[in-house]
């Protein structure tokens, strides 16, 4: 495994917190967008390598995705279109650079308290996942199952839906208890299953490609300039972040507990933080709290970043798309994410808390600072050279990872797939997580099932398996209750998936 | 069908999932059940077709009112089919070309399709050719 403080190591991490700033900055780019083209290449390196430069991007691109909102009032990423009018609102009276120094600083502060519950809790839910056995393991995909459906903010028929379409794709291929092989319709290929890497490159990056063909981006021209001091971006802000702490603490447990869930992720962390600030601030006149709301969102949405690992390394659920690809490469290594992970790669852990704390720390606000300077510029990329350029690293990611030209044909219809639930309003990142969970649950079940002689009740003997049933059930009720009232005057459904 | 899908997005999004529901329903009928009657390999995949059968129908019946405003679907669909035209050749081209030249081809259509002019898609296509090249097969080793 190769050290984090390695040549090797070091470079990961300052390439990806670049390109993680260009790629944020560009409107339309995602966060997302930029690790599933980064998997072609994640996939050939060592995982001490390949991780830590996935979280230095992901970390960076969130806040990099503010930089259109700033300067041209477009938000880069589904996380900035929470509170993009006040940041170029905030712009235009304190200038751009000090409205971005803002979002940077309160991204850098949430990162670090999402990474520091990450250290503190994954630890914990390791210990008590030592007691799992199928049974347990069966009602953790059900509730990470459920937790999905109800975590989009959008129609949960919807998400239903798309979770169903995940389930299915499971399924195809030799059945892992009984070796049965099912649905691959007389295809050698579809014999070992739908590869999920393939899957992933065409669901979050060949789509991107089809959507901006079906509906051509305009040129976009930046308003603001974004010329200024380094005292605008780190000084006063920070003041800022030190006055409002408990606004920043409190956005941050809340992008927390969002990111845990599974499927939710940065940007309804983002969505559900400012929106309580905006509740809470009803009455004042417009633009007094425009940084609060600001601070809100971004100190949210970083600290979700962080927090989505939470289920992803402890007990392998996926708590957003960018670790849902993570367990996706764990899978194509060999590693199995839960207790033996830390039991048998302590280094690995270690360097990747680590990495949280340096990308938010160091990397976002130096590479953050980089990207408010450029704004004006990257703003401008021509869209169609990008798009030339990602479509042919789909091609090559599908090929490269069996050398199968096969796989190219499945990358482009899971693409298609993509495009097409997105335009019907369906949330993608529930195809991903039926697609993780599909296995463990229908696994779980028949090595429990057959283990008890088809004995269901023994489903429901065991005090965790019970505890984890109940919190099921808490979840289904809890979301057929409030699932949309938070996101009732923003169709979050169209703003987070478009 | 582009006029059934405008007139109604949302009854046909629901009529797709229920189709593809009591399709997955019907074939994972004929997965064999284990000895004593116990189910088998097709329990999962007929529980999925039944559960994407019944939100589909769910989809149609619960749909809101259709917006008359909904322009969700109005796009360059022609170009879309385009692109994907160019991407399923890709696998015949490598054939006969070659990794290199499949890809470098396919990124020039790519390119032109996106209204770039032809020699700067040529361009592109070379370049971007050339710098995946050097990335995987040189830096990372990766057999194309």
């Amino acid at each position: 495994m190769t050290d984090l403080f390695s040549f090797q190591g070091i470079m990961a991490l300052v390439l990806g917190g670049f390109y993680g700033a260009i790629f944020g900055a560009i409107p339309g780019l995602t966060a997302t967008l930029a690790v599933a083209l980064f998997i072609p290449i994640a996939f050939f390196l060592d995982p001490g390598v390949a991780l830590p430069a996935i979280i230095a991007i992901s970390s960076v691109a969130i806040y990099a995705g503010d930089v259109g909102s700033t300067v041209a009032r477009i938000p880069g990423t589904p996380a900035s279109a929470a509170y993009f009018g006040q940041l170029f609102r905030l712009s235009r009276k304190e200038g751009p650079l000090y409205s971005l120094g803002i979002s940077a600083m309160g991204s850098a502060v949430g990162g670090v308290i999402g990474a520091l519950l990450l250290i503190l809790t994954a630890s914990l839910i390791v210990m008590v996942a030592r007691q799992f056995s199928s049974f347990e393991y069966f009602w953790i995909a059900v509730l990470g199952l459920m937790a999905g459906v109800f975590a989009s903010g959008g129609s949960a028929l919807k998400s239903f839906a798309s979770l169903l379409l995940g389930l299915l794709f499971a399924t195809v291929g030799v059945d892992p208890t009984l070796g049965f092989p099912r649905f691959h319709f007389g295809s050698p290929q579809l014999m070992g299953g739908l590869n999920y890497i393939v899957a992933m490159i065409g669901l979050f990056g060949f789509s991107e490609v089809l959507n901006h063909v079906f509906k051509p981006d305009k040129d976009y021209e930046a308003e603001l300039d974004t010329e200024g001091n380094a005292r605008s971006f780190f000084i006063r802000p920070l003041l800022l972040v030190v006055k409002k702490k408990w606004l920043v603490l409190r956005s941050s447990l809340v992008g927390v507990m969002v990111g845990f869930l599974p499927g939710a992720g940065a940007d309804i962390g983002s969505w559900v933080s400012s929106s309580i600030e905006k509740i809470k601030n009803k009455g004042k006149a417009e633009g007094e709290d425009d940084d609060e709301i600001i601070l809100a969102g971004t100190s949210s949405n970083n600290a979700a970043v962080a927090s989505a690992w939470i289920p992803a390394l402890s007990l392998g659920l996926p708590g957003d798309t960018i670790t849902a690809i993570v367990l996706g490469i764990f899978m194509m290594k060999g590693i199995s994410p839960g207790p033996l992970l830390f039991d048998q790669q302590p280094g690995l852990i270690t360097s990747l808390y680590l990495t949280f704390i340096i990308s938010n720390i160091v990397l976002l606000p130096v590479f953050g600072y980089m990207s408010a300077l450029m704004a004006k510029k990257l703003i401008k990329t021509p869209m169609p050279l990008l798009l030339s350029v990602v479509t042919a690293l789909c091609i090559v990611g599908s090929y490269a990872i069996n050398n199968d030209v096969y796989d190219v044909w499945i990358m482009a219809g899971m693409g298609f797939l993509a495009f097409f639930l997105k335009r019907g309003g369906f949330p993608l990142a529930q195809v991903v997580l039926g697609m993780v969970l599909g296995p463990i649950l229908e696994q779980n079940f028949m090595v429990s099932a057959i283990k008890s002689r088809w004995d269901l009740t023994s489903f429901f003997d065991r005090p965790i398996a019970i505890l984890l049933m109940v919190m099921t059930i808490i979840i289904i009720y809890l979301g057929v209750r409030y699932s949309g009232r938070m996101f009732q005057k923003t169709d979050i459904e169209e703003l987070t998936e478009d | 069908m582009n006029k059934i899908m405008k007139a109604d997005r949302a009854f046909f999004y629901g009529l797709v999932v229920l189709a593809l529901g009591a399709f997955t329903f019907y074939i994972s009928s004929s997965f064999p059940d284990l000895p004593e009657g116990h189910p088998g390999p097709g329990l999962f995949p007929r529980i999925i077709g039944a559960c994407l059968a019944l939100t589909g129908l769910g989809l149609i019946i619960f749909r809101k009112k259709q917006d008359v405003e909904d322009h969700s679907l109005d796009g360059q669909w022609l170009l879309v089919l385009m692109l994907l035209g160019i991407i399923l050749m890709y696998p015949w081209l490598h054939r006969f070309a070659g990794f290199l030249v499949a890809l470098a081809i396919s990124v020039f259509g790519v390119a032109l399709l996106l209204r770039i002019i032809w020699w700067k898609s040529l361009v592109i296509a070379v370049l971007t050719t050339a710098a995946i090249f050097l990335l995987f097969k040189q830096l990372l080793q990766v057999p194309l």
